[in-house]
């Protein structure tokens, strides 16, 4: 076993103050976009922590293949823009225009933006070696037929909510707020698509 | 893909190779290490190619390499 260089741990402190900046904190301070500056601090975190990790060597004895590393990345990217998401519920509902929700979905492009340049980043490390098999293309299309049932089922209740609920009681559901509705449920089958992916991960390994 | 019914002489084989560790050899048919633990702990049945490189990798037919367990 390789020792993990004490950097990596260092780089939880600056993580958590992003993820603090980006859920936490109204969206402007002082005139900064807080959300910015916290996706900002959250990408810089995951890009050094991806450049300490590539300097600890590999000592042929690592159970996770570069695919299940991905899908751990993608797991906590999903998982924060989807936290992020729920955060700010009440001002996606509350919202009558796309620029009401700058703040929040701004920092949500930049982490989707940041995600798809780290793993290209990983995907290219050199001495990388083979990043994907026919394993791994097994295990993602398990993952997929999970995430195309959650999504299926969060848009048959989406769909069936807006439906059966009497207008009286949808004065949430702007146009603004069922497309954000609808983005979630995106994110949560991606989320749930992840999961599925590292279930059958770990039961190759079990 | 758990306790598949497809048996494999992969671990000896790489034994009587000159103790070719997993990494030489998932180099050798392009796959990841960890198929190949995966694959010697009998958790994954290859595809038939896969199985073919396999057996060309330890110049063996493939029912010498891989075996029905049922």
């Amino acid at each position: 076993m390789h020792r993990v260089p004490s950097g990596l741990f260092w780089l939880l402190a600056p993580a958590a103050i992003g993820l603090w900046l980006i859920v936490a904190i109204p969206s402007r301070w002082h005139g900064i976009d807080t959300g910015a500056v916290g996706a900002g601090l959250l990408l810089a975190a995951a890009a050094a922590g991806l450049w300490l990790s590539g300097t600890i060597p590999d000592d042929g004895t690592s159970q996770r293949s570069p695919g299940e590393q991905g899908r751990w990345v993608a797991l906590v990217f999903t998982g924060l823009i989807g936290a992020l998401m729920l955060a700010h519920a009440g001002a996606f509902a509350g919202a009558r225009t796309i620029a009401e929700l700058g703040g929040i979905g701004r920092p949500v492009v930049m982490l989707l933006v940041g995600w798809l340049i780290l793993a290209s980043i990983a995907r290219r490390r050199p001495g990388a070696g083979v990043q994907a098999d026919e394993r791994d293309r097994e295990v993602a299309r398990a993952a997929d037929a999970v995430s195309h049932v959650v999504l299926a089922l969060a848009i048959v209740a989406i769909a069936v909510t807006l439906g059966l609920t009497p207008p009286a009681r949808l004065s949430w559901a702007s146009p603004i707020a069922v497309a954000n509705l609808l983005m979630f449920a995106l994110v949560a089958a991606a989320f749930a698509g992840h999961g599925a992916a590292l279930w059958h991960y770990r039961r190759d390994r079990a | 893909m758990n306790a598949t019914p497809v048996g494999n002489h992969i671990r000896r084989l790489r034994f009587d190779a000159g103790e070719m560790t997993q990494g030489a050899l998932a180099e050798r048919v392009g796959i990841t290490r960890q198929t190949v633990i995966a694959l010697e702990a009998g958790r994954y049945a290859p595809s038939l190619e896969l199985a073919f490189r396999i057996a060309q990798a330890f110049g063996k037919e493939i029912g010498e390499v891989f075996f029905w367990k049922g």
